[in-house]
This record gives structure tokens, sequence and C-alpha cells, in this order.
């Protein structure tokens, strides 16, 4: 038997899913399956995450009241690049400005989830918006989302 | 030894037959190979100290675990020299427990049962542009008439400190009515009240409702006089002036005869607007409202369907783009929504508005039921916001041409194009780079399309090797032309801070496919840490710490047209950090 290198340049051949540790906003972490408060048209928030696979990039997306039956494009997005030197935990900023449109303000809770991809996403394939190349992996968690007027 | 004569050297020594990616080699290994005339010492690889000048203030936040601890906002922190932050201690909260109940009205007696509400709490931030401190909890219904139904930790309120705002929302406010009892929402109105945190503890029962509180009557009818059945009315309005409009009433759903009754709540501000929703179940039909219902007393109000705005038909409409080949192509993933607005909104008259909203599919083909009526078919306005970092661009409030129209071209978007090099100006891979509307350009637009503004997407990008990117913007939004910060975040432990390029004028020639920016140098780093403490001084693993320099300037908002009432320009984020299991932050600065 030959077993898989050991280098963690080389893909060993099993692709490891990533994990978010912690979703950060303002002056808070956010719980998740919580309900959370953002402003309209302004905000960051910032993951904290871990993939073992060193020279994976990964890639965040925010969805709202995303479904099977009706899927919609990320309101938010960004990427986090390998760690240099490498290392598991890196941490990412997304601006989250768009996640709330103005109709979301005042309505009940929005279900807001925020995705990580370990593979670039797909322009087009099943399930919509969140297809991703081969053998890629995600994870995600779970928010209510409340939006509201920015304070003045 | 200059310090890249160092690196190499050290890299040479720990070559091996470990296989691990290349990273930078250590910066130091002795405080001698740091700036020691400025203060810097060498610890673990990094030469710390020599902090920037400037304004700061930092905000420290535990982690989700630590129930017990709340945030802290600290301006002007003392840096040391050698990179030390000090007191970055959290604090205890204080504890805001209590029940919501409903006020009894005599003679009824009084139902001591608590309330399911949600309760929102916000504070502005103690330095001008910081992030607020914002909580939603929930109260819980209990049929027990004792014990607390919800318990919020708040950080203590400072003298520097305004105070917090509550604002408490009965649940059940559904676009459609449950079936089974009334929600609290139907029953009993939202309320807020101001609330200072000074103690440890803050017991207090909310009562919700009142004998006095104005209420609204009325119906909702159709064009022809019939009742209009499962609308949805609530009453918008404010409590504080120049505060956006909120639901500021109990909530009622209209029966066959679109009867209705609400109850204000109270200590509002101004007129309120009535709104009655259809229900999103059934076929497409316009919203109605009314303005310029008094709040501080009864009334009765009739909101009168709007005549000939039709029935409802599916329409598909194909969005498309110009590609890089110059062939037309379907923008997947493009949100497309057609609205129109019937009548005007003057006193005592009732308006209606309509809005069909829908997202293209791969073939950039999109489907929205909408209203067939000659009332509305001239009045619909069209606006599409493409997925982020498309090539094409957005459309807000043009005309649609609805007999004919079936087809959409977007425009084109803008290319920013640059490179981003580290101080020296050697190019720098995978810094994340981001475009958004800068202030100036945002706060130029009127309310309704800043707020469009507000749901356009940042793109975003990776750089390469090369330092390289690109990135789409929309050249001009409403007629007005962008202005755009770029945003730069270098990968997670990189010796390079996050810095903002602000404003970046997009060229006034429609005509460019291309701005070039001047290579993007991002400035020397500094590193400074601290140790975050719990109020026994033990160290505090998965606390955040940020950083954020103070802005000074206040001449944006005498030169911008809409720019809101405070002016709230953010202050910058400079660097932030998570604590490690010794409690220790480590934050990288721009210089």
């Amino acid at each position: 038997m030959i077993p898989p290198s050991l280098s963690v340049t080389e893909d060993a051949g099993v692709n490891s899913p990533p994990a978010i540790l912690a979703v950060r906003s303002d002056q808070q972490e956010l719980p998740p399956g919580e309900t959370v408060v953002f402003d309209r048209g302004a905000g960051m928030i910032n993951l904290t995450l871990i993939d073992t696979d060193l020279t994976d990039t990964l890639y965040v997306r925010v969805f709202i009241d995303y479904t099977v039956g009706d899927p919609t494009p990320a309101r938010a997005s960004c990427t986090s690049a390998p760690p240099e030197p490498a290392a598991a935990q890196r941490s990412v900023t997304c601006d989250v400005s768009s996640v709330c449109k103005p109709g979301d303000v005042g309505k009940p809770p929005l279900n807001m989830s925020v995705v990580v991809f370990d593979r670039m996403l797909l322009e087009s394939g099943t399930p919509a918006f969140q297809a991703m190349q081969m053998g890629g992996l995600k994870t995600s968690l779970f928010y209510f989302l409340t939006c509201q007027e920015p304070t003045q | 030894m200059t310090r890249a004569a160092l690196s190499s050297a050290l890299i040479a020594v720990l070559a091996g037959c470990l296989d691990v990616p290349s990273g930078p080699a250590p910066e130091c290994v002795k405080s001698a190979d740091c700036d020691t005339a400025n203060g810097e010492v060498c610890d673990d690889g990094t030469c710390y100290g020599n902090p920037p000048d400037g304004m700061y203030a930092v905000v420290i936040s535990p982690p989700a675990g630590r129930k017990d601890l709340v945030p802290r906002e600290l301006t002007m922190p003392a840096i040391a020299d050698d990179g030390w932050i000090h007191d970055l201690a959290l604090e205890k909260p204080t504890v805001f427990t209590g029940r919501v109940e409903a006020k009894c009205i005599l003679p009824n007696g009084c139902d001591r049962s608590a309330l399911a509400t949600s309760i929102t709490i916000t504070r502005p931030s103690s330095f001008k542009g910081g992030p607020s401190f914002k909580i939603v909890a929930d109260s819980d219904a209990s049929s027990q008439a004792v014990g607390p139904s919800f318990e919020i930790a708040l950080p203590k309120t400072g003298a520097a400190d305004q105070q917090y705002v509550v604002t408490v929302v009965p649940t059940g406010r559904a676009d459609e009515p449950t079936s089974g009892s009334m929600t609290p929402a139907e029953l009993y109105p939202p309320m807020r009240f101001p609330l200072l945190a000074k103690d440890n503890t803050i017991t207090r029962t909310i009562l919700l409702g009142g004998a006095n509180l104005p209420a609204i009557d009325g119906t909702v009818l159709s064009s022809v006089g019939g009742g209009l059945s499962r609308y949805r009315v609530v009453a918008m309005g404010h409590w504080e002036v120049g505060a956006a409009p909120t639901e500021v009433s109990t909530v009622d759903y209209t029966a066959a005869d679109g009867k209705f009754h609400i109850i204000l709540s109270a200590n509002l501000i101004g007129p309120v607007e009535l709104v009655a929703k259809p229900a999103p179940s059934g076929p497409a039909a316009p919203t109605l409202h009314m303005f310029d219902v008094p709040s501080n007393a009864a009334s009765q109000r009739t909101l009168l369907q709007p005549a000939s705005l039709g029935a409802p038909v599916m329409k598909t409409y194909q969005v498309n783009g110009i590609d890089g080949s110059g062939s037309i192509t379907g923008v997947r993933g493009a949100q497309v929504k057609v609205s129109a607005t019937v009548g005007g909104p003057s006193t005592g008259q009732t308006f209606a508005t309509f809005t069909a909203e829908g997202t293209a599919d791969d073939h950039g083909s999109v489907m929205l039921e909408m209203l067939d009526g000659s009332a509305i078919t001239s009045a619909y306005k069209l606006q599409v916001v493409p997925p982020a970092s498309s090539p094409m661009g957005v459309v807000f409030s043009q005309p649609l041409d609805y007999a004919t129209g079936r087809t959409l071209l977007l425009p084109t978007r803008i290319a920013v194009r640059g490179t981003v090099t580290d101080v020296d100006g050697k190019p720098l891979k995978d810094v994340s780079v981001t475009a958004r509307p800068s202030l100036r350009f945002t706060w130029s637009f009127a309310d309704a399309p800043q707020a469009f503004v507000s749901t356009i997407p940042a793109a975003t990008t990776l750089t390469p090797a090369t330092g390289e990117f690109a990135l789409w913007v929309d050249p001009t939004v409403d007629g007005l032309w962008g202005h755009y910060d770029l945003a730069f975040e270098p990968a997670s432990k990189a010796r390079a801070p996050s810095w903002v390029e602000s404003d970046i004028e997009i060229p006034r020639d429609l005509s460019k496919t291309t701005v070039s920016v001047d290579e993007v140098r991002l400035p020397d780093a500094a590193a400074i840490r601290g140790t975050v403490l719990d109020p026994s001084g033990i160290e505090v693993e998965g606390a955040e710490v940020k950083m954020f320099r103070l802005s000074t300037s206040l001449a944006l908002c005498s030169e911008v047209l809409n720019a809101p009432l405070s002016c709230p320009i953010p202050a910058v984020l400079q660097g932030r950090g998570d604590s490690d299991a010794s409690g220790v932050v480590r934050l990288t600065l721009p210089r």
C-alpha cells in the first residue's frame, strides 16, 4: 500500500471541509441559530474559518431566504486566501451593506445563511448559485436576520 | 544586517526536510533586528511596537460563549512604544431582566400572562462613527403571573455613553393571519423607551397597550366599493424626528368586509401612514397607502383602491448584456424589480403601489406577475441589479415599455484595474480587494436612489502573484458619476496592513471600459498586541479586538446633497484580531 503524500502542498486525495469558528459583527459574535440585527446599507462581518487543506481558497457567500424552490443569488460575498505562513485558521472580512434591502426593514426575521465553499462557485448548475467545482465541500451557519435603518 | 538579508539567512537555516508551503521568513530573531530606536522589540519572529500616530479607539468583544461578559469601547487607548496595548479588560454586564405584560384596563380585570415579544436594544458608539451596539432578544410567553420572561446582558452606561433605546415588538406580525387565537401583535402595539444601565441589575415589567392609545378604524375597499379581504393593515410612523418610518401600531388582517381596527403606539411624532398590503399567497394586487393620518387622536379612514389597475398576468422578460467578446448574453442571477405608483400621495387620498420581483434564470429569463390595467401599465418603472462582480451594470427607475418590451439590455460596467504592492513595491498575492460606493457617491443621491445603491452587492476579487486586480463597477447610477472606495485586506498572518483607497472617481467618459488606478502601495505595517482579560484578571480566549482611526474631518458633510442628519462618517477600521488561548491578540496596523 502506498501512503498518501504528507506534503501539505500536494493534495492527498481527500478534501477536508471548511468550518466556521465564529462570525462577528459590530460589537458581538453572532450566536448561530439566534436573531441578529444588521443595518440597511452598512456593515461588515468578520469570519474566523478553519480548513486543514492549507492551500484552499475559501469562498464566503451570504444568502437570504434561499430555498431550492426559489433560489436567489448571494447578497454578499468575499474570498479568503490561504494564510501565509500556512495555517489552518484564518479570518476574512465581508461587506454586508447590501444584505438588507429597503423592503426588509421592519419585516419578521429573514432566514440568513452564511455559507463557506472550498471550491470556486460555477456560473451555472445546481443548486443554483451554490454549485461548485467537482469535489468541493461547504459548511454554513444559520441565523434569523432582522433589518433596521441605520442608527443616526 | 538588514531585515532582507536576515530573512534570507533564516530561510537557508530553516529549509530542511519538512515539506510545508514556503512562507515569509521571520522578520527578526532578536530585538536588535527591529527599529529599537523607536521602541520596537522582537517577539516570536515579529517586530512589535512603534505604533502609528493618530487618534484611535478600540472595541473589545467577548466570545459568544462568555455570556458573563459584554463588549467595551476604549477611546485613545494607551499603546506603549513596544506595541503593548494596555487595559484590554472586558467588563461585567448590567443584567436587564423582567416581564412583558398587557397593561391593566379597568374594569376588565388584569391578565398577568407574559407576552411573547421581540426586544431590540440599540445604542450608538461612544466614539463618532464607531459600530453601534445592538442586540435582539425574545421575551417568552407564559401563563405564569410571576417570574422573568427575558434577561439581556448590556454594557454599563458610562459617562461618554448615550442611553439605550429599547423597542418592544409583540410577535405575530406575519404577512398573513395565523389560524387560531389572535397574536400579541394584533392586540398590543410596539413600544419604545430609553434605558440607562448604571446598576448591576435592572428589573422591569414592561406594560404594553393601554386604554388611552389612539385607534384607527376603517375599511379597505376595491375600486367599485366592495371589501377587500386578507389585507394586512398597519401604521408606519416615527418615534424620533428624522428617523426612518417603522411599524408603530397593532396589525390587523381584513375579512371579507374589508374592515380593520388598529391601535397606535404611544409617544409618536407627527402623523402616520396607513399601509394595507395584500396577502402574498393570493393573486398579485397593489398595496394601498394613505399619508397624514393623525397619531394623537382616534380616526376613521377608508382605503379605496384606484380604478383600472387590471388583473394579474404573467410576463416573461429576457435580461441581456454584452459580454467581453461583444456577444449578447443572458445575465444569470440578475434581480429584476418592476414597480409602479398610481395616484398621488396627497393628504387624505389613497394611492397604490405595486411591485413584482424575480431572479433571472441560467438563460437570463425572468417571469413576473404584473397587473395589466390601463392606469398602471404606463407607470411601471424597472430596476435591475446583476450579481456581484458581473460585468453588466444596474438599471434604476427606467420606464418600462409594458406593451412591447420583452428584452432588457443592461449597460456595461467599467473595470477598475490596478496593482497592489507591499511597502517596498513588491506585488502582493492573495489580497482581497473590494469596491464599494464611497460616502461621497452614496450621499449625493436622494433617498430612493440612495436606498437602491445600498442594494448593489460589492464587487470583490483576490489578487494573483502579480498583485493585479480588476473589479467591475457601475460608472453611473441614476445619472450620477460614480466614486468608489477600494478596500484591501491581505491574507491572514500577512505582514501587511488592511487599507482603503478612498473616493476613486470614475472618469466622465462613457466610452471608457477601464479605469486604471495607480499602483496601490500598502503602507508599512506596525504590529501591536495586548492581552484580553476578564474582570477577574483571567485571560479570555476568542475575544475580538478592533482598532479604529477616529475621523476628524467633517468636510464631506457639507459637500454632498443628502448626508444623513447626523452625518455619521464611519471611523476607519485599521486592524482586528482574535485573542489566542493566552488571551493575547495581535493586530497589524497601517503606519
